[in-house]
């Protein structure tokens, strides 16, 4: 059962990773985004791996479809004969980005890999979760738990969030319809 | 050997954050940049989810958060795009190193 998860687990990332890399060097801006949604889906597929279905749902939702459509549209509005001189920027540039990143990348995982490779827990105490959690969340999945704590210990932030939503739909549509 | 914990996890969205990152600095489609930014808000969601999952099991306060910045990051991803629509307008172009009329 654990070589199952881990098969899944090392798919889900392996097609995560790819074409998040494809996204960022491939030499059309039509195969970046359409990369950028597989990517998005495999994310939503590791969020069924951790237990959160909700949230996976969502991200389905809202980046499998929202995201990409507004992306698809936006590059239809802007495209021009332009792709070859948009690729990427000069290479003293792209030498210095790539320094920064992998810098930036091993300084965190060298605080991880030592417990990674001898499989400890590591610096992070996880805690194992009761027989009565598992199965509630058996039974009812997330959505309960998560409609709960939305509306009575996160209700102010919610609110602020549609708020904050309706501000960013009437700026968008005030932005992009304004005629010059 | 063949056990997934949270190490696993975290090294996942430490290099998704790595490559989106990496797409803000390098590319010049205003496009890209947008998607690389939105690649580190996911790599932060995959983060909180991971540790929701392995230490807060009962409350979920990792999946609430993942949900707000959900919300937040499509927010933004559509007012820089409605931006990035003006901008592509204004002056025919999307290219990023050409955008400097705050110059002076």
């Amino acid at each position: 059962m654990e070589i199952i998860n881990f098969i899944i687990f090392i798919i889900l990332a392996g097609v995560l990773i790819l074409s998040a890399l494809s996204a960022v060097f491939a030499p059309k801006i039509v195969y970046s985004i359409l990369s950028a949604i597989i990517s998005f889906m495999s994310i939503a597929g590791l969020f069924f791996t951790l237990n959160a279905d909700f949230v996976g749902v969502a991200q389905i939702f809202v980046y499998g479809v929202g995201v990409s459509i507004l992306l698809v549209f936006a590059i239809m509005f802007t495209s021009k004969k332009q792709e070859k001189s948009l690729y990427v920027a000069n290479p003293v540039r792209i030498f210095l980005g790539f320094i920064f990143v992998l810098t930036l990348f091993l300084s965190v995982s060298s605080f991880i890999a030592p417990n990674f490779f001898e499989n400890k827990k590591g610096i992070f105490i996880t805690k194992e979760p009761t027989v009565a959690q598992i199965e509630l969340l058996k039974n009812n999945g997330t959505t309960k738990i998560i409609g709960k704590r939305l509306f009575c210990d996160y209700v102010l932030p919610f609110e602020l969030l549609s708020v904050l939503l309706l501000a960013g739909i009437v700026g968008a549509g005030y932005l992009a319809g304004k005629e010059d | 050997m063949f056990e997934v914990g949270l190490i696993h996890y975290i090294l996942l969205s430490t290099a998704l954050f790595c490559i989106g990152l990496l797409s803000v600095i390098i590319s010049k489609h205003l496009i890209r940049v947008l998607i690389g930014v939105e690649f580190m808000l996911n790599a932060v969601n995959i983060n909180l989810i991971a540790f929701s999952n392995y230490l807060d099991l009962a409350k979920l306060d990792g999946n609430l958060l993942a949900l707000f910045v959900m919300a937040i990051g499509v927010c933004e991803l559509a007012l820089g795009l409605a931006i990035l629509i003006l901008i592509f307008r204004r002056t025919q172009s999307v290219n990023a190193d050409e955008q400097n009329s705050f110059r002076g």
